[in-house]
């Protein structure tokens, strides 16, 4: 066979393979035309492409270590926070780990994910936001996530450990070996399935959709109760099969016709209402409602077929359970129970014995459903029905005078009175409860218009004062009505349902109603009531934290400028003296509201003024040096206008190393190198502390926090994201700095590789690195170190613990990266005068410095790093910054 | 990853398109070092437990060519080209140190039930792919070059439409042809020599 017959070959194979199977033996004889030496090689062919259907059908992925391999290689590593101790088990989303958290001292499970999701890509990453939500979710039948994070580019989730669990999936293979046990298994089903739905309306209360569903994300406690997992994963499923094939992932069985139908925006909390009647489809029957050879087919009937009705397919299976089964599973959404609540309600009322909701699917739906399905096939059906109709019609229509003339014609007129009276009485009371109704739901309204803007109500400055006031006044108005709202609902709660638990026991504060709009008033007065008392709390309450804000505003120009009028005075002088203040070239500056003069840097000569919200004034040694505690608040440095170049180039013939910006280690994105003039700005001399972070915000998510090692609160604050440190640094009216006063400060007019110099070596006792030290002291082996360093720390250092640089500012190199205020893109388009680029390209935010886990080539000057926004991490830190006031 | 070898590259990628034969063994050598230095890292890393290649492949683009940005599509067509073929052969090394030279063997078939859940061929397999795939080169460098991008490389039709300047409906009716062939190649009763064409007939 030539060239031109093997393009021939190739091309009537293309036309065959597009050709359903039954028609292509003619085709093959029409197009080889008698040659029948072709038409042989081509029936081979597509022999082989009909058995090829999964052959190459995923990527080479190589070989690994077994299992028991593994379990011994981990045992013992650190992964952030944690201690491996135990392999449990590996599947497509990674590995799972029991592991022991140090700081917290609890046992935890593990997850780990491939390495390959480590990639910078924006989609994988999002699932973290969603783990998290999860995660804030205290349920008891949800999985609690303890911590998401990334340690060295490796992704991983801990989550309580379900100790001595199952999965439902096991437990259902089980019941397919052995049989179903004998009594009470519906009963169980129907509770069983209800915990679940309620622990979803939990999570869907909050916002949080699961999304995949299915038996093996049901894990069954010691106890025998149900708890939901891997919130969040379904989406990183679909990224790694798309990395993987190109072709969406997850398992299809449970998949609701929407997801099938990949509408990207249609996805709500009732795809898992679908995907939990599937569930319990499952568990009534043992079997999947569609099954196929390929999950093509799976996917089609999900769509378009209804599924057997588990009552008609098994007897045993209680009709009204086979009922609510098929409601969850209904194709359109709103036929579908609309909320996890409803669904959960018809299985409580199946389990007393109470009447369902759920109305079994007619003979019209069925046939309507049909008809809409199959347009063309069914218009016979549809005719039919509509004589069927017409024929009702006509026979109703001809009843209605036969009543009428059966009716007593005379009525009395005392019934009359007595009727009108009693109405009349009956709307004056509608009136008055349709009032205190409307009163009830604007408070709502109220309440939730005041936990959303005390989050906007910020910062804490004067011209605030007003807001905040008004807030209050609108706040305590509310509260007032707080009691009235608590005897209202008392009064409904007397007209709840007992519920009993097995040993007969009253189950207490079990609010169901037999009316659906009473269990609805019910719910939305006690989410208030308790939304008020929340509010209100003396310790921890928005009232307390706004009534804060308000004093600090009111107070704060006495506290920093009038009881400083003195220090601020010197400080005025002095910056606008040349002589004494070179750097500043006559700058005149106004007293800055919300920092102190704390006097000039003995070595820099630069002033630096300290930061009252996050802490205290910190005092100068007898050197001149400051001396930082726990307790002190920012420090910041006055740095002075200028420009510089930014950026760097490798080494080259006209520019060998050693010229200005010349870096060997430079990356593309470095570049090209541009001049940028700054105005002067505040930038904090150390990176922010633990203390200043947990002090403001209530709370400390550092990895590395007091408890390990001999960490204090003076290490820098890490695990903060870029939307993080934007939300508080708001709150402090303080902000990110840009990436070229970043820069700029940092080399603090050196051109060279780190400010320190170009060799590697200068580094030492100024930057704290993945070095000699950490190695030895249980870091990963395979971090890339720089083991010519040796900087006595295996973790972030103490602020303030290494060299600084000419502006006095300390560890600018290394301990940990910090977020710039940046959009990350290239430097054609940045802009020149020390403002933040705003392109917002590639969705990524720029880190800075490098950090205690890295080598010396991350750390360099010029060096840019990008992640997302909402990324945290153990070596991702902030240096705040502040514009000065004009 | 200097800018050094990131320009180096880039000159390579430029050379290749002007037809340079010797620029496209150099740019095979340095993606073959690359690749193998990340598998080796991403082996030697605890938590792997298979090569991810297609994360491979991605990552020695980025380390090579730089981050996100912009680069010809030509280049990328021949970087994704060199790539592909290193990897193959650091994955048939592998494979042959394992399998002990050991040849033959059949695919085994991928069920519907681990349809998510990690495959992990058999080397020997991929010895026997591995001599199939040269023999389609020879008949059809095309179809071997798809098929290589999507089996080593993992990509998806469009990217490798993409990566080879064609159409995906190219890519989706020559990689059916490229499995079949394969599939008739390695299992089919087809003798070895007879190929989809062979020269000598």
């Amino acid at each position: 066979m030539n060239d031109e017959n093997g393009q021939r070959l190739k091309k009537i194979f293309g036309k065959a393979i597009g050709k359903p199977p039954d028609e292509r033996a003619s085709f093959l004889d029409a197009a080889c035309s008698g040659d029948s030496e072709l038409r042989a090689r081509l029936q081979e062919l597509l022999d082989a492409h009909e058995a090829a259907s999964d052959f190459l059908a995923e990527p080479y992925r190589g070989e690994g270590p077994g299992d028991a391999e593994k379990e011994a290689k981990m045992k013992g590593k650190l992964i952030g926070d944690f201690r491996i101790l135990r392999w449990i088990g590996s599947g497509g989303m990674g590995t799972v780990y029991e592991a022991q958290q140090i700081s917290l001292n609890r046992t935890v499970a593990l997850k780990v994910l491939p390495p390959h999701l480590s990639f910078q890509d924006v989609s994988i990453l999002k699932f973290r936001r969603e783990a998290e939500a999860a995660g804030r979710q205290s349920h008891p039948g949800i999985v609690a996530v303890h911590a998401v994070g990334e340690q060295d580019g490796i992704h991983y989730i801990a989550q309580e450990l379900v100790e001595d669990g199952t999965t439902l999936n096991d437990r259902l293979d089980r019941f397919r070996e052995k049989g179903l046990p004998p009594s009470g298994y519906f009963r169980d089903t129907a509770l069983f399935v209800a915990a679940v739905a309620d622990a979803l309306e939990h999570a869907h209360d909050s916002g949080v959709i699961h999304r995949d569903i299915k038996p093996s994300n049901l894990l069954i406690t010691k106890e025998g109760k149900p708890k939901v997992t891997d919130f969040g994963l379904a989406k990183v499923e679909d990224a790694l099969a798309l990395s993987r094939t190109g072709e969406f992932a997850g398992t299809p069985y449970y998949m609701s016709p929407e997801q099938v139908q990949s509408r990207p925006t249609g996805i709500d909390k009732r795809t898992d209402i679908y995907s939990l009647g599937v569930t319990l489809y499952e568990m009534l029957t043992l079997k999947l409602p569609f099954e196929g050879e390929t999950s093509h087919e799976v996917l089609k009937q999900i769509s378009l077929v209804d599924p057997v009705d588990p009552h008609k397919a098994n007897s045993l299976v209680p009709r009204d359970l086979s009922v609510i089964c098929l409601k969850a599973m209904e194709k359109t959404r709103a036929r579908r129970y609309q909320t996890m609540r409803e669904l959960a309600g018809d299985l409580g009322r199946f389990l007393n014995g109470d009447v369902i909701l759920a109305k079994p699917a007619g003979f019209n739906t069925r046939l309507w459903k049909r008809a809409k399905r199959n347009p063309l096939l069914s218009t016979s059906f549809l005719v039919a029905l509509l004589s069927i109709v017409c024929f009702v019609g006509y026979e109703l229509l001809w009843s209605i005078p036969q009543l009428k003339h059966e009716k007593k014609i005379a009525q009395d007129e005392r019934d009359k009175a007595l009727a009108a009276e009693r109405k009349a009485e009956n709307q004056a009371k509608i009136i008055q409860d349709n009032y205190d109704r409307i009163m009830r739901l604007s408070d709502v309204k109220i309440l939730s218009n005041l936990l959303e803007e005390a989050d906007r109500l910020w910062p804490a400055i004067p011209e605030q004062i007003a807001r905040f006031e008004d807030w209050i006044g609108r706040a305590e108005d509310v509260l007032g009505r707080l009691d009235e709202h608590q005897r209202t609902l008392t009064s409904l709660q007397a007209k709840a349902i007992t519920y009993y638990d097995v040993d007969g026991e009253k189950i207490p504060d079990h609010w169901t109603f037999e009316d659906t709009e009473i269990q609805w008033w019910h719910d939305t007065l006690s989410d208030l009531v308790s939304g008020l008392v929340e509010l209100a709390d003396a310790e921890s309450g928005l009232l307390r934290k706004v009534n804060d804000r308000l004093t600090f505003a009111s107070t704060i120009e006495e506290k920093s400028i009038d009881d400083h009028a003195k220090a601020w005075e010197e400080a005025i002088a002095s910056i606008e003296n040349r002589e004494e203040c070179p750097h500043y070239g006559g700058l005149e500056i106004k007293r800055q509201l919300g920092f102190v003069p704390i006097g000039r840097d003995p070595r820099s000569g630069l002033w630096e003024f300290a930061h009252l919200q996050t802490g205290g004034i910190a005092a100068r040694g007898e050197d001149g040096n400051l001396v930082l505690t726990e307790e002190t608040g920012l420090i910041f440095v006055l740095i002075p206008a200028g420009s510089f170049d930014m950026g760097a180039v490798p080494p080259s013939v006209l520019k060998p190393l050693g010229s200005p910006n010349v870096d060997p280690g430079s990356m593309i994105q470095e570049s090209p190198i541009r001049t940028v003039f700054l105005k002067p700005f505040l930038l904090s001399k150390y990176e922010m502390t633990q203390g200043q972070w947990l002090r403001f915000t209530g709370q400390n998510r550092s990895s590395y926090k007091p408890g390990w090692r001999e960490v204090t609160l003076l290490h820098p604050v890490e695990q903060v994201s870029w939307v993080d440190c934007e939300t508080e640094l708001f709150r402090l009216n303080l902000r990110l700095p840009t990436e070229s006063e970043w820069e700029y400060a940092a080399r603090a007019g050196t051109t060279s590789v780190w400010w320190t110099g170009n060799d590697r070596e200068s580094l030492q006792g100024a930057a704290n690195l993945a070095d000699l030290y950490g190695k030895t002291h249980g870091g990963p082996p395979n971090w890339p170190y720089a083991e010519w360093l040796d900087d006595g720390q295996s973790v972030h250092a103490p602020v303030g613990t290494y060299r600084p640089n000419a502006f006095g500012l300390h560890e600018v190199h290394g301990n940990v990266w910090e977020w710039c205020r940046d959009k990350y893109g290239n430097y054609e388009a940045a802009p020149i005068d020390g403002s933040s680029s705003e392109f917002d390209i590639y969705k990524l935010r720029v880190l800075r410095g490098g950090s205690w886990d890295r080598d010396e080539t991350s750390c360099r000057s010029a060096g840019r790093k990008e992640d997302v926004p909402d990324y945290r991490s153990s070596d991702r830190g902030v240096r705040p910054a502040s514009s000065l006031r004009e | 990853m200097s800018d050094h070898v990131k320009s180096q590259v880039t000159q390579l990628l430029e050379a290749v398109g002007g037809g340079d034969k010797n620029a496209s063994d150099q740019l095979l050598t340095v993606v073959y070092e690359e690749l193998r230095k990340l598998a080796h890292r991403q082996l030697a890393s605890e938590l792997s437990n298979s090569l991810q290649t297609t994360a491979l492949v991605h990552e020695a683009y980025l380390r090579l060519l730089g981050g996100p940005k912009a680069v010809k599509w030509e280049n990328r067509r021949y970087f994704f080209g060199a790539a592909v073929r290193a990897m193959r052969r650091i994955l048939v090394d592998r494979a042959r140190r394992r399998a002990g030279q050991k040849r033959g063997g059949g695919f085994r078939r991928i069920p519907l039930e681990s349809w998510v859940a990690t495959v992990e061929p058999d080397p020997a397999d991929l010895l026997a792919l591995d001599e199939a795939l040269e023999k389609l080169e020879g008949h059809e460098p095309q179809v071997n070059e798809i098929v290589m991008l999507r089996y080593f490389a993992g990509l998806s039709i469009d990217q490798t439409a993409d990566a080879l300047g064609i159409s995906p409906r190219t890519v989706d009716r020559e990689w059916a042809y490229g499995r079949a062939w394969l599939y008739d190649h390695i299992l089919g009763k087809t003798p070895p020599d007879r190929g989809g064409g062979s020269d000598e007939r």
